[in-house]
């Protein structure tokens, strides 16, 4: 019996032994990173930080607000010295359960005022803009409107998609919400949803849907449709349409990076973040990424409309952490 | 039997199991507790109303049609003469190993309004788009499809056991072929029935992978949601709250549904295996069913994963890497899978032979995982281990906690069912003749239960080597799966370059599963 | 010395009392029937005699050895009984030989299996499983698994309930030379009178709990200690009748019986004891009967008779001579009756 019961316990005891001793683990002085950016996107750069400082660092990917959330359930005893976010609202929750460090001036005054948080808690690393992206065997950009708000015309009945549940699109109702007021939003989305928009599951559904005559336009971030384009060739289907004169369908949102307050390693969580906000880096994401450079004095692509040419609405991106209230007024509209 | 008390032992072990299942409710619990104004509001909403009959009649179609499907294709594969019927047992099996995520898209891709299969139609018939996959019907077909093995396999693990006596016993009464089933067959698979439903409800509770590319609002899509957007543990914990209440409503359904769990002989003697049944003219039919599913389930999936793989340049798969997370996977899966059966085997044991509230009361408990969304289990685990064991956070031993808490119903099903047919006597007969207790299970019972154990191994392995949003979060930094490896591919968009490590995951998967369904069979 | 001796035994099953107070000996070396319907607790009984079952009250010892009761309560596999269960319990995964050697250390098993399986009349067929055997080998499998270890009581529950009838009689001589030449004390619960009449050596009669009596066959056969016991083992017609001073007057005729009381009486009457002939013949006073039915079984028959009363009574007797519905008889009591106080309607 003895030999049995050994048998038995030995399994999940190895098992254990395992998984406890079988991963080398984060070494004591390597520096954590927790990237909502996907790896196929900043891991090169994570590669060029490393190899230009000699700092080793282990990145933890995920979904920016999965990382939010578990950095959250972590409190002080999170692993992760910085933050690397997919966009401004799930800084914008850390940073509401004061979970970021303040950044030092040097480093936020490297970036324009409406790209950074007000408290200093987070910097952008680069920015996007939201776009009309449409189908352009079906479509001439003479034939879109002028502003998202038009798309509530019977003209645009279901030919419309969206994104929901994304959070660029999120951000974009926030801001519309800043810009607009409740009603106005509100009512132009029981607007769109009356004029049968499609919703889908993210951008890239859409831009996909699109490419494949699936639906003739819809509402996602511009650099989607940039990389397409890039590799697929000038005869990719989709096309990239800019709503004019401040309209709010022109938002500008940014990908940024902050320090936890609980980082054991703070000083090389500060290098981490200069370094994205070095010309080299803001290159890499101009021209691998087909975003828009953050820091003044850097190129975007050539092929995109120049960022200070797009006549961006008035928004403080620090007002964007009212996602709490988006969600609400979705779902009290059945948008969600 | 089932009359006695359960013994001190088995008890505390399988309640030290169903405790450490209960962490995530004890942790939505305590993110609850801290707002119950919000959680009022949040539960006791129209919203909340809508979503939970939305997310019910997801899963009760589903699983009906997941009975529907399996019950002709159990009978088919394990008692009758069909053609090949080793091969379909196996194929019918893999679909179980394709992710929500990725068989759902695949889905669209292919018979979505604009899809593949649009693209064939389009030139003869000039037919310019298919109907809508989207919503409810999407969901359902996704998720049936992708289920149906956890019906299944259990079934088959009952039939292959099940005392052919008994239905010749009926024929020979003069019941028709179908009555004989009916009467006879049918009443002794309704435990694996309920046992498999069971499964299949609790995980389209649960699926965040097909509803949300169904574009479904389901429970669980709407708590990705709450966390995602809004940051609102609270209110995503409010409605998980209500996820817990459902799956309590199932398991007392399903433990009302079971009448008398007996499954061994009654009569003397021991059971000898089953002459095959001679399907005649029905062969054809039967052959065109089952090619029919696993056409829809499998080979359609593959297929688009394998035109896909041409389509990618095949110069950007980092093979290396790709290997790496498959051995991480197997890796991963496993311990999951073993440690599963471990925990599983005193709770089925408890469940299957002891009656009273505490057998009930840890089974139920066992149980509670299972229908929660991943990102949930995995965030308790976080909350936990931060606090309680900060070694073991960001381990392998962590991922593998979470796997089995939310898979551990799949082990405790099949081993459940397989301790359902062994005859208690025959560990009396063992004690009688000198054995200790433990002794007398080790050497008789055991043995007897290890189809079921391997059929528990093999559901987990197959479920927790395609889990995402647990793995996302506690895979230890650098540790990449296969599922974490299509989901960075694809969450940019390269489906196409999705498609070798997705078509890994399946080889992956099919090995153990092959072995598994094959050997079961030359058991019988 | 007593192989089994159980005192003030009790178990309950929440509100049933399943065994409620039995005292049971059973001397070294004999066999014992547990006889009594479905539902008298026999079964129970031989499970707390295994050690599956924890009783309420009383002691059971096994030889000299204290195994319940008394705060005492001994494993099964530490009690050195062997069992043979009602559906066998084979190990389906094990061949015969590994059956029978279940119990047996490493050592001694191959050549004490052997034996065993001659001692069974399966020798030869140790490779084969269990379901490859017929019921009758089944059985004999089980009952040389129980008795290798050679243990000092082998328990057997309702051993011949899954033989068909012809096997039944065959496997059962066979049984009792088995458990003879292996010296074994043994204990058999069944609900088939006939089973333990032919095979035991004593016969404990159990009902509702109780035994209600303790004897050889034929004392409880033919002196049944109460009115249920006589029924419940083998046929009997019961009549009315009247004891006075030493004797019982009843439709039948006045025997000298004193069953000890005075009064109304049952006389309950064993076909066998009932003798028919035509015309005048018997002694005491002649009664004369019609012939209702007649049931042939090839080596007897089996005749119901009307009584002048209007009650019926039934006869035993050898094939000849061929009785017909209708035919008058007269009926003259031929061997021993009980009389019992009665209780309520006969």
């Amino acid at each position: 019996m003895p030999r049995i019961l050994l048998l038995l316990l030995a399994v999940p005891l190895l098992a254990f032994a395992v998984a406890a001793c079988g991963d080398d683990g984060p070494s004591e002085d390597a520096l954590v990173v927790y990237s909502g950016r996907n790896e196929d996107l900043v891991g090169p750069l994570i590669e060029r930080f490393e190899q230009e400082t000699g700092i080793e660092t282990e990145v933890k990917y995920a979904d920016s607000p999965e990382l939010a959330a578990t950095i959250i359930e972590e409190g002080d005893a999170s692993p992760a010295d910085a933050f690397f976010s997919q966009d401004a609202g799930a800084l914008g929750a850390l940073q509401s359960e004061s979970l970021l460090g303040k950044l030092p001036a040097a480093t936020l005054d490297k970036v324009p005022e409406a790209f950074r948080s007000a408290k200093g808690d987070w910097v952008g690393t680069s920015a996007r803009a939201r776009v009309i992206a449409y189908d352009k065997r079906e479509l001439q950009p003479d034939d879109l409107p002028a502003s998202v708000l038009d798309l509530t015309d019977e003209e645009w009945k279901g030919r419309i998609a969206w994104a929901p549940t994304n959070a660029s699109f999120q951000s974009f109702v926030t801001a519309m919400r800043a810009e607009l007021g409740e009603e106005q939003t509100k009512a132009w989305l029981e607007g769109m949803l009356a004029n049968d928009v499609q919703p889908y599951e993210n951008n890239i559904a859409i831009r996909d849907a699109i490419a494949k005559g699936e639906i003739d336009a819809g509402l996602l971030n511009h650099y989607y449709v940039a990389e397409a384009i890039a590799e697929e060739g000038k005869d990719y289907p989709v096309g990239i349409y800019e709503p004019g004169d401040g309209d709010i369908g022109a938002l500008v949102n940014v990908a940024g990076v902050g320090i936890l307050a609980s980082a054991n390693q703070q000083e090389k969580a500060q290098r981490f973040v200069d370094f994205l906000l070095t010309d080299a880096s803001q290159e890499y994401f101009a021209d691998e990424l087909k975003e828009y450079p953050v820091v003044p004095g850097v190129e975007a692509d050539p092929s995109l409309q120049p960022l200070d040419e797009i006549e961006q609405p008035d928004i403080d991106l620090n007002q964007l952490d009212d996602l709490q209230g988006t969600v609400e007024l979705l779902q009290q509209t059945g948008v969600l | 039997m089932t009359r006695r008390a359960a013994p001190p032992a088995l008890l505390a072990a399988a309640g030290i199991v169903a405790a450490g299942a209960v962490l995530p409710v004890a942790y939505l619990a305590w993110v609850v507790l801290g707002d119950l104004p919000q959680w009022w509001e949040t539960v006791w909403s129209a919203r909340a109303l809508e979503l939970l009959l939305r997310s019910v009649g997801l899963a009760v179609a589903v699983t009906a049609a997941t009975v529907a499907i399996s019950l002709p294709i159990s009978w088919l594969t394990v008692r009758t003469d069909l053609p090949g019927r080793g091969v379909w047992s196996v194929l019918c099996a893999l679909p179980l190993v394709i992710p929500s995520y990725i068989g759902a898209y695949l889905l669209v891709s292919a018979l979505g309004p604009r899809g593949e299969l649009q693209g064939v139609l389009e030139g003869p018939l000039g037919i310019d788009r298919l109907p809508s996959l989207y919503g409810f019907w999407g969901a359902w077909l996704a998720l049936t499809l992708f289920c149906f093995p956890y019906v299944l396999l259990p079934l088959q693990a009952v039939l292959r056991r099940m005392d052919p006596s008994l239905e010749e016993a009926a024929r020979g009464m003069g019941c028709s072929g179908w009555a004989a089933y009916r009467g006879v067959v049918l009443p002794q698979l309704l435990p694996a029935v309920g046992a498999g439903a069971l499964l299949v409800s609790l995980y389209v509770l649960s699926d965040f992978g097909a509803v949300s590319i169904m574009r479904f609002d389901s429970f669980t899509r709407v708590i990705y949601t709450q966390y995602r957007s809004s940051f609102d543990r609270v209110g995503a914990a409010s409605l998980a709250t209500l996820l817990v209440l459902v799956t309590l409503v199932i398991l007392w359904l399903e433990a009302r549904s079971r009448r008398s769990g007996a499954l061994h002989r009654s009569a003397p003697g021991t059971a000898r295996p089953p002459r095959p049944i001679a399907l005649g003219r029905w062969r054809w039919p039967a052959l065109a069913f089952c090619a029919g599913v696993v056409g829809l389930a499998l080979a359609l999936p593959v297929g688009m994963l394998a035109l896909w793989t041409t389509r990618s340049i095949s110069g950007t798969v980092e093979w290396g890497a790709v290997f790496t997370a498959a051995g991480h996977s197997l890796l991963a899966a496993g311990l999951a899978a073993g440690v599963a059966v471990l925990c599983a085997l005193p709770v089925a044991l408890l469940a299957a032979r002891y009656r009273g509230r505490w057998p009930r009361l840890i089974e139920g408990g066992a149980y509670l995982g299972h229908a929660l969304p991943g990102i949930v289990v995995a965030l308790a685990l976080v909350f936990f281990a931060t606090r309680a064991v900060v070694g073991l956070y960001q381990t392998l031993a962590m991922l593998v906690v979470a796997l089995v808490i939310l898979f551990l119903p799949q082990a405790i099903g099949a081993v459940r069912t397989a301790v359902l047919q062994v005859d208690p006597r025959l560990e009396e007969a063992a004690r009688s003749l000198g054995r200790s207790p433990t002794r007398a299970f080790v050497s008789v019972t055991a043995p007897l239960l290890r189809g079921g154990v391997a059929a528990g191994a093999a559901l987990v392995f197959l479920t927790a080597v395609k889990e995402l949003p647990a793995t996302l979060i506690l895979a230890p930094i650098g540790f990449d799966t296969l599922a974490i490896d299509v989901w960075r591919t694809t969450s940019v968009g390269f489906y196409e370059r999705g498609a070798v490590p997705s078509l890994l995951l399946l080889a992956v998967s099919a090995v153990p599963m092959a072995i598994l369904v094959l050997r079961e069979r030359s058991d019988a | 010395m007593s192989a089994i001796s159980i005192t003030g035994l009790h178990k309950a099953f929440g509100a049933a009392r399943a065994v409620d107070g039995v005292d049971l000996e059973v001397p070294e070396g004999e066999i014992c029937a547990l006889l009594g319907p479905s539902g008298c607790g026999k079964t129970t009984m031989l499970r707390l005699l295994a050690g599956f079952e924890t009783p309420d009250a009383g002691t059971i010892r096994v030889g000299e050895r204290l195994v319940a009761g008394d705060g005492t309560m001994l494993a099964p596999e530490k009690r050195g009984i062997g069992m043979v269960f009602q559906d066998y319990a084979l190990f389906p995964h094990l061949s015969v030989a590994e059956n029978v050697g279940f119990g047996l250390p490493r050592g001694e098993r191959s050549s004490r299996v052997d034996e065993l399986l001659e001692l069974v009349g399966l020798a030869g067929l140790g490779d084969r499983h269990p379901h490859a055997l017929s019921g009758g080998q089944q059985q004999r499998v089980a009952l040389a698994r129980a008795i290798a270890a050679t243990p000092a009581l082998v328990l057997l529950d309702e051993p011949f309930s899954g033989l068909d009838a012809a096997l039944r009689a065959s496997v059962r001589g066979e049984v009792r030379s088995i458990l003879e030449r292996a010296g074994v004390t043994a204990l058999f619960v069944t609900h088939d009178q006939e089973e333990a009449l032919s095979l035991a050596d004593t016969v404990a009669v159990m009902h509702a709990g109780r035994i209600e009596q303790i004897g050889t066959p034929e004392e409880v056969y033919g002196r049944p200690a109460t009115r249920w016991v006589a029924t419940f083992l083998g046929e009997a017609d019961v009549l009315p009748g009247e004891v006075t001073e030493g004797q019982v007057d009843f439709e039948l005729g006045r025997l000298p019986i004193d069953p000890g009381f005075r009064g109304a009486a049952d006389v309950l009457v064993r076909p066998e004891a009932v003798s028919l002939s035509l015309g005048s013949g018997g002694s005491g006073r002649r009664v004369e009967g019609r012939v209702v039915q007649r049931e042939y079984f090839g080596h007897d028959q089996l005749v119901h008779v009307e009584l002048p009363s209007g009650r019926r009574i039934r006869s035993r007797s050898l094939s000849h001579p061929v009785w017909h519905e209708g035919d008058r008889v007269h009926i003259a009591i031929d061997g021993p009756v009980n009389v019992f106080a009665p209780t309520g309607s006969p």
